[in-house]
C-alpha cells in the first residue's frame, strides 16, 4: 500500500487563518485566532472595542504583518506578502474609515478599483488567480497603449468601465448620478458605499469589509443588508468577511459568527448560537461583578 | 597619522555643535506642529547680521550684542508663527510648509538689501589661541563654540527635562490632544517654541560668525539645509537626536573633507542623508511618527487620505480646474513658434525662449510634486543632468539635435528613476528630503566631476542645434532655436497632459491621495512612483537640453538647491497637479523679472509676498491643483 | 428631581456635526454634584461624542453646556480643564516618552503653583497604585495596557477636579484589570467625586453609576436610575441588535 500523506496547509479552496497574533509592545492585539472562510460563505466578525476584529482584517490585506500564525488563499501562503499582491491574488477589502481617493472623483475613484485588472490583461481578479501570480502588462505597453489609444487597450479599458460602470449602479442612485462629483464631497455613507463599490468592480473572489454599515441609519443598513445579500445570489462563490457592529445585519446576512474578545475567539457558530452565548453577551456586556462595592473606600 | 585625525574630530564637533543648534531649532518646531520650518535658516542668517550689527554699528559688546540678537530673533521666530503659520491651520498640508519658504525668500532678500549682497568681515574682540598637542591642533574658536554649543543645548535639555513650560512641550509634541486635556494650551506652546527656534537660531548664527569671522546673506540655505539633514539624521523630533545627528554630521564631513578632498565635503554628508533615508528613515533617536503626515484621520472623522494637498479640517473645498487640453498645448505652442515673424529682437527672443523652456521644466515638477504627491526640492539637478547630456552628445561625440535631445531625456529619464529608487517607501516630509538630498548631490556632482562637467569652469563649446533628418540642416540663428524651442516644448506638455489625462494619471493621483488604499486595491505603486519619476525627468532632461544649445554653455550655478526650491513654488502658484498651471506660472514668472528688472533686488520679496498671499487667498494655485 | 441646587454639569439638548454627518441630535443629561453618571451605547452611538463636547474636543452646533453656571460649549479644552475638570481620556493617551513621573506631575498642570498639595497628592498616587511607584522612573510608553491605564487615572486624580471625565475606562483591557480600574472608580465615589463615565461595558458602568444615559444613532433612548435600566431588556437590545 501507497500512504498518500495528506498535503501540508492542504489545498482546499478558501481563506484559512491559522494561529494568527499580532503584538504591539505587549499588547496582544490578536492572540492565537483560526477560522476558515469558505467560497460562497458570509461569515461576520463581531465583538466589543478593542477586540481585534480591525487588525485581523489588516493582517489578512497584509497591511500589517503578523506575529506567528498563517494565513493561506487555497494553498497560497498570504502571511508576508504586501497588500498589493494579496489584493491581486483576488482579496479586495474596504477600511473602517472609508478611503476613498478623496480629491478624485466618484468615476475615477472606483475606475482605480478596475486598473489591477486591466494590467493583467483585461481579466478580472478571480479568473485563474494562481496562474504565476498575476504577470502585469509591460509598462512601455501601457504607455504606448495610453498614448495612442491602441485598439487592443482601449478594448480593455472599455470592459473595464463597464465593471465600474455596474459596480457603481449596484447602489441605485446613490452614486451613479454624483459620477463626476470629487469623492470627499459624498456623505458619510455614501463614501462607504464608493468603497464597497470600488472593491466589487475589481470582481475579487473574497472580499472583507470593515465596519460597512457605520455611519448609516437604519433604513441605510437594511439597503445595504439587501445589497449584500443580492450580491450572494449572484455570485454563489463569493467568500465574505464582514466586521460589523450592527448585530441587526450580521444576524441576517451571516452563516456563521466568530466572535472575539481581547484579541481571542470567544465563540464560533450560527449568528443565534454565538451572539445568544452567555459569554458572548457578558463580552457585549461586561461581567457582573463578584464583590460588593462599597468594601474598601479608603482614597480620599 | 593619529593627531591629525583627532585635530579632525575636534573640528568636526565644533561645527557638527552649530549644526546641532539649528537642528534643535527644527526639531522643536516639527515637534509640536509637525512642520519642517524652512524658515530655519533665515532666523540663523538674521541671528548673525543682527550681532554684526550690534557689534559694528551700535558698538555693544559681543555678548550684549549676542544677547540682543538672541532676544530679537525669539520675537521673530514668535512673529513668524503668527503671522505665516496660524492663519493656515486649516489649510492643505503643504501650505504652511511653502509658507515658511516664502518667508525665507523674503527674508534673504531683505538683508541683502539692508546689509547688501557682499559678505563683511565679523570683529572678533578676542585674540585666536592655537593649542598644539604634537601635530594635532586646536583653536580658541573651536572651544568657544564647542562650549557654547555643548552649554545651549544642556540648558535646552534641562528646561525641557525641569520647568513647567518645557514639559508642556514635550507632552504637546507627543501628544497633543492629551496635552490640551491637561490644560495646556497648545497654541502658546506652539508659539513657545518658534520663539526658541528662533533664539537658537540666533546662538548658532552667532557661532558660525565666529567661526568664519564673516557673515554673508546668502549664509542662511547652506546651513539651515545642513541643520535640517541633522535634525532627520538624529529623528526629526527628538531633541538628543538633533544633537547627536549635528555632531555625526559634523564628524563625517570634516573627514570626508580631510581625506578625500574639500569639494567632497557636501557631497559625502548628503549622501549619508539619502542612506539613512533608505535604511533608517526614522533617524537615530526617531520613531515613525513622520509617516504620520495626513495618513490617520483625526478622532474628528477627516477624511484618510496621504495627500500633501488635503487638510486637517473635515471640509474641503472644490476648486475650479483650469486646464488645456493636450492639442491646446500644440496651438500655443505653435503660436508662440510664429513670434519671429512679429518680432527679431534678440533680447525679446532671447528671454521668451528661456521662459518656454521653464515652462516645460516647472511642468515636470508639477507632474512629481502634484499629481504624484511626491514635493520635488531637486528638480534641477534632472534639469542639470539634461544640459550637461546634450553638450557631451552634441559637442564630444557629434550627435546631431533630434538624437542629442532624445538622448538627454532618455538618460535623464533612467536618472530619475534611479534618484526615486531611495523614495519609493518614503512620503510626506521624508520624500520632501530625499529629493532635498537628490538635487543637492547632483549639484555636488556638476561642481565635482572635472573631468565630465569641467565643474565650476563651465562645460563650454556647445554646438548649433543640427537636424539630422533636414540633412544636417543648423540651426545657427536665435530664431531658428526659438522655433526649435516652442515646438519641442509644445509637444512635451502635450503628450505628457495626455498622459495625465489618462489611466495612468489617475494612478498617480490615486496615489497620491491615498497610497495605502492604492495598495489595497492591487495597484502596482512602485512601477507607477518610478514612471512618474521616468516621465518627469524625461521632461526635465528636455527642458534641460533646450537650454544647453540656447546658452552654449552650462555651468552648475544654474542648477542650484534653492533655483529648485523656487521651481516648486511655481508649481504650488500654478496649481499642482496642473499641467497648464505649472507652464504658465513658470513661463510668466520668468519672463515678469525681466520687465521688473530695474526693481531687481526687490524682486524675490514682491515673489514671496506673492506667494504668501496666494497661500492664504487661493491654495489650490492661479488655474486650480488638480 | 432635585430642584433645590442646579447640576454641576448639565447638557441642554445639544447637535453636533463631524463635516456633514451629525453624530449627536439634541442629547440632553445633566450631573449632579456628588453624582456618577453614565453614558452607555454601542460603538458609533455618539456616547464618546458627547464627553469630547464637554472637554472642548468637538464643538456642538446647537445647544448649550453648562459647568457650575458657565455656559462651556465651543470653549477650549484648556479652559473647560481650568474651570475644574479632570479627563482621563479614550485610550489612556499617556506621554510615552516620558517617565511615570511626569505624566503624573502633568495631571497637576493647572494648579501647578501649589507644590506642596501636589507632592502630598502624588505620594497619595503612590500608595492608591504601587505598581506606579514600581515603575516611577520608567518611561510611560513601556508600561502595559492595564498600567497606562492606571496612569491615566492617577495623572487626572492629580487635577483634584470637581468633575471627572472619563471615556472607556475598560477598554482593551483584560477582566482582571477591568476591576482594578473599577475599584479606583468605586473608591473615588466613596469619597464623594462626581464623574462622567462613558462605557461599553454596560454592567459594570451600571454598577458604579448613580444614574445612566443609553445612546443610540446619537439620541438618548434611555435614561433613569442605573438599577432599574440594569434590568432592563432595552439596553441589552441597545447592544446585541436583538429583533
Amino acid at each position: 500500500m501507497v500512504h498518500s500523506l495528506p498535503t501540508p496547509g492542504s489545498t482546499q479552496p478558501g481563506l484559512h487563518v491559522q494561529g494568527l497574533s499580532r503584538h504591539f509592545s505587549g499588547v496582544k492585539a490578536v492572540d492565537d485566532v483560526s477560522f476558515d472562510l469558505l467560497p460562497g460563505e458570509i461569515l461576520a466578525l463581531v465583538g466589543p472595542n478593542g477586540a481585534g476584529k480591525s487588525t485581523l482584517i489588516q493582517l489578512v490585506s497584509g497591511v500589517e504583518r503578523p506575529t506567528a500564525g498563517r494565513i493561506l488563499l487555497g494553498d497560497v501562503r498570504l502571511d508576508g506578502r504586501g497588500p498589493e499582491r494579496i489584493a491581486r491574488l483576488g482579496m479586495g477589502r474596504s477600511f473602517q474609515t472609508s478611503r476613498v481617493f478623496p480629491a478624485l472623483t466618484v468615476w475615477d475613484s472606483v475606475r482605480l478599483g478596475t486598473q489591477a485588472g486591466l494590467l493583467r490583461g483585461g481579466g478580472t481578479m478571480h479568473k485563474d488567480p494562481g496562474s504565476g501570480h498575476g504577470r502585469l502588462s509591460n509598462p512601455l505597453a501601457e504607455i504606448a497603449g495610453e498614448l495612442l489609444g491602441l485598439p487592443g487597450w482601449r478594448r480593455r479599458r472599455a470592459e473595464a468601465d463597464a465593471r465600474a460602470e455596474t459596480a457603481l449602479k449596484r447602489f441605485g442612485d446613490r452614486l451613479w448620478p454624483r459620477r463626476d462629483q470629487p469623492a470627499f464631497s459624498l456623505s458619510y455613507a455614501n463614501r462607504r458605499r464608493l468603497e464597497i463599490a470600488r472593491v466589487l468592480a475589481a470582481e475579487p473572489r473574497y472580499v472583507l469589509l470593515d465596519e460597512p454599515a457605520a455611519g448609516m441609519n437604519p433604513s441605510e443598513t437594511a439597503e445595504l443588508t439587501d445589497l449584500l445579500l443580492a450580491l450572494r445570489a449572484e455570485q454563489p462563490t463569493l467568500g465574505l468577511l464582514v466586521v460589523e457592529h450592527k448585530l441587526s445585519l450580521v444576524r441576517r446576512i451571516a452563516d456563521r459568527v466568530v466572535v472575539l474578545n481581547q484579541g481571542r475567539v470567544l465563540a464560533t457558530g450560527t449568528p443565534a448560537e454565538a451572539l445568544d452565548d452567555p459569554e458572548v453577551v457578558e463580552a457585549y456586556l461586561g461581567r457582573r461583578r463578584t464583590r460588593p462595592a462599597e468594601s474598601d473606600a479608603h482614597l480620599g | 597619522m593619529l593627531e591629525l585625525f583627532a585635530s579632525q574630530i575636534v573640528n568636526g564637533l565644533a561645527i557638527g555643535q552649530v549644526y546641532a543648534l539649528i537642528a534643535l531649532g527644527f526639531s522643536l518646531v516639527f515637534g509640536v506642529s509637525n512642520l519642517i520650518n524652512f524658515a530655519q535658516g533665515a532666523l540663523f542668517m538674521l541671528g548673525a547680521f543682527i550681532a554684526f550689527t550690534g557689534v559694528t554699528t551700535l558698538h555693544l559688546p559681543l555678548v550684549a550684542a549676542a544677547a540682543l540678537s538672541v532676544a530679537v530673533m525669539s520675537l521673530l521666530g514668535m512673529l513668524l508663527e503668527r503671522l505665516a503659520l496660524r492663519p493656515l491651520e486649516n489649510a492643505p498640508y503643504i501650505a504652511p510648509v511653502l509658507s515658511t519658504l516664502a518667508i525665507s525668500l523674503i527674508v534673504d532678500q531683505l538683508a541683502e538689501i539692508i546689509w547688501s549682497p557682499e559678505g563683511q568681515a565679523f570683529p572678533v574682540p578676542f585674540e585666536e589661541v592655537t593649542y598644539f598637542f604634537g601635530s594635532a591642533y586646536i583653536t580658541s574658536t573651536d572651544l568657544l563654540i564647542f562650549g557654547f554649543g555643548a552649554a545651549a543645548a544642556i540648558a535646552l535639555t534641562l528646561f525641557l527635562s525641569r520647568s513647567w513650560l518645557g514639559r508642556t512641550l514635550r507632552a504637546t509634541a507627543q501628544d497633543r490632544d492629551a496635552a490640551a486635556q491637561l490644560g495646556v494650551r497648545t497654541s502658546n506652546v506652539k508659539r513657545l517654541a518658534f520663539g526658541l527656534a528662533g533664539a537658537l537660531g540666533a546662538l548658532s548664527g552667532i557661532l558660525v560668525a565666529l567661526y568664519f569671522k564673516s557673515v554673508f546673506p546668502q549664509m542662511g540655505l547652506p546651513y539651515g539645509l545642513k541643520g535640517f539633514a541633522a535634525a532627520l539624521l538624529g529623528g526629526l523630533a527628538s531633541t538628543p537626536g538633533a544633537v547627536l545627528g549635528g555632531l555625526l554630521l559634523g564628524i563625517v564631513e570634516t573627514l570626508a573633507s580631510a581625506y578625500i578632498g574639500e569639494g567632497y565635503r557636501d557631497l559625502v554628508a548628503y549622501t549619508l542623508v539619502l542612506v539613512f533615508l533608505v535604511f533608517r528613515p526614522q533617524g537615530l533617536l526617531g520613531d515613525r511618527r513622520l509617516d504620520a503626515l495626513g495618513g490617520l484621520g483625526g478622532a474628528g472623522g477627516a477624511m484618510p487620505s496621504t495627500s500633501v494637498l488635503s487638510s486637517s479640517s473635515s471640509q474641503r473645498k472644490a476648486t475650479r480646474v483650469l486646464e488645456l487640453p493636450p492639442w491646446g498645448f500644440l496651438a500655443v505652442g505653435l503660436a508662440l513658434a510664429l513670434l519671429p515673424v512679429a518680432t527679431q529682437n534678440a533680447y525679446v527672443l532671447q528671454a521668451v525662449a528661456y521662459a518656454i523652456i521653464f515652462a516645460l521644466l516647472v511642468a515636470s515638477v508639477t507632474l512629481v510634486s502634484g499629481s504624484l504627491g511626491i514635493l520635488s526640492i531637486g528638480h534641477m539637478a534632472f534639469y542639470g543632468v539634461g544640459a550637461y547630456a546634450v553638450g557631451i552628445l552634441a559637442r564630444n561625440h557629434g550627435w546631431p539635435a533630434e538624437a542629442a535631445l532624445l538622448g538627454a531625456a532618455a538618460i535623464t529619464a533612467i536618472i530619475a528613476m534611479v534618484a526615486a529608487l531611495p523614495l519609493l517607501k518614503l512620503s510626506g516630509h521624508t520624500a520632501a528630503l530625499g529629493t532635498l538630498a537628490v538635487g543637492q548631490i547632483g549639484y555636488l556632482v556638476f561642481m565635482t566631476w572635472l573631468d565630465v562637467t569641467r565643474g565650476p569652469m563651465g562645460f563650454i563649446g556647445i554646438p548649433a542645434p543640427r537636424l539630422g533628418l533636414l540633412g544636417g540642416y543648423t540651426l545657427a540663428s536665435l530664431t531658428q532655436k526659438f522655433c526649435l524651442i516652442a515646438v519641442v516644448v509644445a509637444v512635451g506638455l502635450a503628450l505628457a497632459q495626455r498622459l495625465l489625462n489618462s489611466g495612468i494619471g489617475r494612478v498617480w493621483r490615486g496615489i497620491r491621495e491615498d497610497r495605502l488604499a492604492a495598495h489595497a486595491a492591487g495597484l502596482p505603486v512602485r512601477r507607477y512612483i518610478l514612471l512618474g519619476f521616468a516621465l518627469s525627468g524625461l521632461l526635465a532632461g528636455t527642458a534641460g537640453g533646450l537650454f544647453a544649445y540656447v546658452q552654449s554653455v552650462v555651468s552648475p550655478e544654474s542648477f542650484t538647491v534653492s533655483a529648485s526650491i523656487l521651481l516648486l513654488t511655481l508649481a504650488v502658484l500654478g496649481g499642482l497637479g496642473n499641467l497648464t498651471g505649472a507652464a504658465l506660472a513658470g513661463f510668466a514668472l520668468t519672463l515678469l523679472p525681466e520687465l521688473l528688472r530695474p526693481f531687481a533686488e526687490w524682486r524675490m520679496i514682491a515673489y514671496g509676498v506673492a506667494l504668501l498671499l496666494m497661500l492664504r487667498l487661493r491654495p489650490n494655485g492661479l488655474l486650480g491643483a488638480r | 428631581m432635585n430642584t433645590a441646587k442646579p447640576a454641576l454639569l448639565s447638557i441642554d439638548a445639544i447637535d453636533v456635526h463631524y463635516g456633514a454627518v451629525q453624530a449627536l441630535y439634541g442629547v440632553s443629561l445633566h450631573v449632579n454634584a456628588g453624582e456618577v453618571v453614565s453614558v452607555l451605547g454601542g460603538n458609533a452611538s455618539g456616547k464618546s461624542t458627547t464627553l469630547k463636547s464637554v472637554l472642548g474636543l468637538v464643538g456642538p452646533t446647537q445647544g448649550r453646556i453648562v459647568l457650575d453656571g458657565r455656559e462651556i460649549q465651543g470653549r477650549a479644552p484648556a479652559d473647560v480643564i481650568d474651570l475644574g475638570v479632570a479627563s482621563v481620556p479614550e485610550g489612556r493617551r499617556v506621554f510615552p516618552d516620558m517617565s511615570v513621573d511626569e505624566n503624573l506631575l502633568l495631571g497637576a498642570y493647572p494648579r501647578r503653583k501649589h507644590k506642596a498639595d501636589i507632592a502630598q497628592d502624588l505620594a497619595e498616587v503612590f500608595t492608591t497604585f504601587p505598581r506606579l511607584a514600581e515603575r516611577r522612573k520608567q518611561l510611560a510608553g513601556t508600561l502595559s495596557g492595564g498600567e497606562q491605564q492606571m496612569l491615566a487615572l492617577g495623572r487626572a486624580w492629580l487635577r483634584r477636579g470637581k468633575l471627572v471625565c472619563i471615556d472607556e475606562p475598560s477598554m482593551g483591557l483584560s477582566p482582571r484589570f477591568v476591576d482594578a480600574v473599577y475599584d479606583v472608580l468605586f473608591r473615588w465615589k466613596a469619597a464623594g467625586q462626581t464623574i462622567l463615565l462613558v462605557e461599553q461595558n454596560a454592567r459594570i458602568a451600571l454598577e458604579l453609576a448613580d444614574r445612566a444615559y443609553v445612546l443610540q444613532y446619537g439620541h438618548v433612548v434611555l435614561e433613569g436610575n442605573a438599577a432599574d435600566l440594569a434590568a432592563d431588556a432595552a439596553v441589552q437590545k441597545a447592544y446585541l441588535g436583538a429583533a
